[in-house]
């Protein structure tokens, strides 16, 4: 599983997450509305799982492992985010 | 007001003038593509100069509008009735802008929500076409040009700008849009917006791409279009760099006079001249740069600007435009000529009150010019050779008074078109919200009139126009019936006539009802059963410019209020013009102006009373006569004499202005016969005298409420003639 409930509560993203991933995170973030989002061992991400991130703009705990992520989808979350 | 924004308004409203024409012509024929041209360029003008003002509410609202006729351009999307009308109510709003910032010489407070409002209707036009995406609400320039500002410094780099809308099932097919994005050459950045709102978390789709992806990349458009093969048909993808090269060798020829006017105006100022002049020279330059897209240029002023400010010394800013200014040829320069050439290029700006000064001083000196004529008639007598002299002076004199007289007044002359323009405009809305299609045609627009007429004019052809449409033109259904043409004709024609100027508006519509007219007027008893028996159809029509009087059966947003063609006499007779109506049952009505080419001369003629003089216009004259004082009989309180079968009131003269008249011992009576608004009477006098052209002054302060006088003018023994106002005499 690339998407799964940490033991603190937030959720993790971990390696190449597929777009199936995308309802997942939707579901977890329904439930854990104020919850924060955890990309940092995240290599990929299909645009479903960041299309979700885009519309709930939920904290993030990064900066994530891969490169596009951390260059250039980290710098539009913020800009979302603020 | 600083000199800018005075310049601003001005040519924000020949701009605004412009671009109407060019909406309204583009509306009949949407393929034109010189008047599409015209309007974007008028539009993009608009845009800049709210930028050299700092008017950024304004640039905002016009930059909506300019996008659409943008993408006209481009053929992305057609010209339709609807962005037609947005851009008319952008331009609308524009002009209530203009009129408050004319009065205040400051931004109008309000303008940025009412800038958000005019925006969000091109949005919302926008999605109701369904053409096209729909634009963020706050976009300052085209998503590219957004892009860059968005994404910061690194943008700078950038050749190539893509936005990709994918489809919003490409999850399905595969498709990773951020992924292929990833994979473009020289990626510097990337954006991301949602196609439409994002709805709650709990219903969006999570397998439905509702994403719109950007991305600025160093690489040329090419290598971009390769990397995005695939999906091409849901690109836009634009070259950034030619653009901003060719941008940075081109300052048009009027940004260039803006630059230099503010490094004159720095050379001027000493090495430590006035703060606020360095500031406000170095904020214009910088803006000027900006609108140019020449960021780099407008910073490096606006660095110097500061420096200046700080050690008060002009140089720094001086030679940062100098640089801005010298690093550029000069544009080659583009015809920005509006399409209809309007006048010789040579012209003037001239503030209307400094003509009037001059108008008031020509006739100043036409008095002294006129006392020197009396003096001579006094000198006439001994016949000396002097005074054979001073006779011929005065003939040069009088004939460069003359001239001089005509000059000046030429100047306050003003084509009616002026008063015309806004009105096709107006008519459309009006048959839009009324459902009843009408076509204005126009001739004479060139007819010229004084300045006060042409101003005047405007509001009393409102009034009629809106009368023609809310009364006089049929709807559909009863048009289809009589067998008319289903869209209305309402014609405007002017036309010079001697003196006079005369304006026509008709339309083809039902005509005036006269038995409803007659039975209102029985209604509200503006006048006796006994007297409307007895009036013509013609006197009952006239009837519509009684105070109050509105047939209206509801009042409609239009008109009806019963203010209307009382109003609009009172208007006209105020500048010493007529105004009637003719109307034919089933043909249409016809509102006829006519009006006196210059408000400020009078063609007087002198009348005596009660041993004092006054003037009567001639205009208002239809003959003289002297007759035997027992022909004028009494009619129960008034006076009536017999004219050709005719029964006319008479009026004492020293009676109406409450003078005491000695016994007239003479049994003949002397009669002016006047034409007020079409109806005949007459005016007792003692005596007629000679005719002259005069200065009309009308009274001010507390002279300014007596009735039955329209002002004054000195004559040449330096005695005062008073004017008489015979509509308020006779009412």
């Amino acid at each position: 599983m690339t998407v799964r409930l940490a033991p603190d509560g937030s959720i993790e993203l971990d390696g190449v997450c597929p777009s199936e991933d995308a309802e997942t995170l939707q579901q977890h973030l329904i439930a854990n509305p104020a919850t924060s989002v955890d990309w940092r061992s995240c290599v990929a991400a299909h645009t479903a799982v960041i299309q979700v991130l885009l519309a709930a703009k939920p904290p993030l705990r990064g900066p994530p492992a891969g490169d596009f992520l951390r260059d250039h989808v980290a710098a539009l979350m913020n800009r979302v985010r603020a | 007001m600083n000199e800018f924004v005075e310049q601003f308004l001005v040519e924000s409203r020949e701009h605004i003038e412009q671009a109407t024409a060019d909406l309204l012509a583009l509306e009949k024929t949407p393929d034109d593509r010189e008047r599409l041209d015209s309007a974007f360029r008028a539009f993009h003008t608009l845009k800049g100069s709210a930028g050299i003002v700092d008017f950024t509410a304004m640039a905002h609202a016009v930059h909506a509008a300019e996008d659409v006729l943008s993408e006209a351009r481009t053929g992305a999307r057609a010209i339709t009735p609807g962005s037609i009308g947005d851009c008319l109510a952008c331009l609308d709003q524009v002009i209530r802008w203009l009129d408050a910032m004319a009065v205040t010489g400051a931004l109008p407070p309000a303008a940025t929500a009412e800038a958000d409002a005019i925006v969000e209707r091109f949005a919302r036009g926008a999605s109701a076409r369904a053409a096209t995406w729909p634009k963020p609400r706050s976009m300052p320039a085209s998503w590219e040009e957004e892009l860059r500002e968005t994404v910061g410094g690194i943008g700078a780099k950038a050749r190539t700008a893509v936005r990709y809308i994918p489809q919003a099932d490409c999850f399905y097919a595969g498709e990773d849009p951020f992924a292929r994005v990833a994979t473009l050459p020289g990626l510097l950045a990337i954006d991301a917006a949602p196609a439409s709102p994002w709805p709650p978390l709990d219903v969006l789709d999570p397998f439905a791409c509702n994403l719109v992806v950007m991305a600025l990349t160093a690489s040329p458009r090419s290598e971009v279009i390769a990397a995005m093969a695939d999906v091409m048909s849901q690109c836009d993808v634009q070259e950034l760099v030619d653009e901003r090269v060719e941008d940075d060798r081109k300052i048009p020829l009027q940004a260039r006079e803006i630059l230099q006017a503010q490094m004159n105006l720095l050379g001027e100022t000493g090495a430590h001249g006035a703060v606020g002049r360095v500031a406000s020279a170095g904020v214009a330059a910088s803006n000027v740069l900006r609108y140019l897209r020449r960021p780099v240029d407008a910073d490096n002023v606006a660095r110097a600007l500061d420096a200046t400010l700080q050690d008060g010394d002009p140089r720094a800013l001086r030679a940062a435009i100098g640089l801005a200014l010298n690093q550029a040829p000069p544009a080659a320069t583009t015809p920005s000529a509006p399409i209809e050439a309007q006048g010789p290029a040579r012209t003037l700006r001239v503030d209307a009150a400094r003509i009037d000064a001059l108008v008031n001083l020509t006739g100043e000196l036409i008095v002294a010019k006129n006392s020197i004529g009396h003096t001579m008639k006094l000198g006439q007598e001994n016949d000396s050779a002097l005074t054979a002299m001073l006779k011929d002076r005065f003939a040069t004199l009088d004939h460069l008074v003359g001239e001089l007289q005509r000059s000046v007044l030429g100047m306050r002359v003003l084509p009616l078109r002026q008063a015309f323009q806004r009105l096709p405009r107006l008519l459309r809305e009006m048959s839009t919200d009324l459902g009843k299609p009408a076509r204005l045609f126009v001739e004479g627009a060139e007819t010229e009139a004084d300045k006060a007429i042409v101003e005047m004019l405007f509001e009393p052809l409102l009034h009629v126009l809106r009368n023609a449409m809310d009364h006089g033109i049929e709807d559909a259904a009863t048009r289809a019936e009589r067998r008319k043409a289903s869209v209305a004709t309402i014609g405007l024609r002017a036309g010079r006539e001697g003196e006079h100027v005369v304006v026509e508006l008709s339309d083809d519509g039902a005509g005036i009802d006269v038995a409803r007219i007659r039975q209102v007027a029985l209604e509200r008893s503006i006048v006796s059963d006994e007297l409307l028996a007895g009036m013509s159809d013609q006197e009952i029509v006239n009837m519509i410019f009684e105070p109050g009087f509105s047939t209206a059966r509801e009042v409609t947003g239009l008109s009806g209020r019963g203010v209307g063609m009382d109003a609009v006499r009172a208007a006209v007779g105020r500048l010493g013009g007529q105004v009637g109506v003719e109307s034919h049952a089933g043909q249409g009505t016809t509102v006829r102006f006519t009006l006196p080419f210059s408000v400020l001369m009078t063609r007087v003629m002198v009348v005596g009373a009660a041993g004092q003089c006054f003037g009567i216009p001639l205009d208002a004259v239809v003959e003289t006569l002297r007759i035997e004082a027992d022909r004028i009989v009494p009619i129960g309180s008034t006076f009536a004499v017999v004219l050709r079968n005719r029964a006319i009131p008479v009026l004492a003269l020293s009676d109406a202005l409450g003078l005491e008249q000695e016994e007239r011992g003479t049994p003949e009576a002397t009669l002016v016969v006047t034409n007020i608004n079409g109806l005949h009477s007459a005016l007792r006098v003692d005596r007629v005298g000679e005719r002259m052209d005069v200065m009309l002054k009308p009274f001010d302060g507390l002279l300014a409420g007596m009735r039955g006088i329209a002002g004054s003018t000195l004559l040449g023994d330096g005695s005062v003639l008073l004017v008489l106002d015979l509509g308020e005499l006779f009412r």
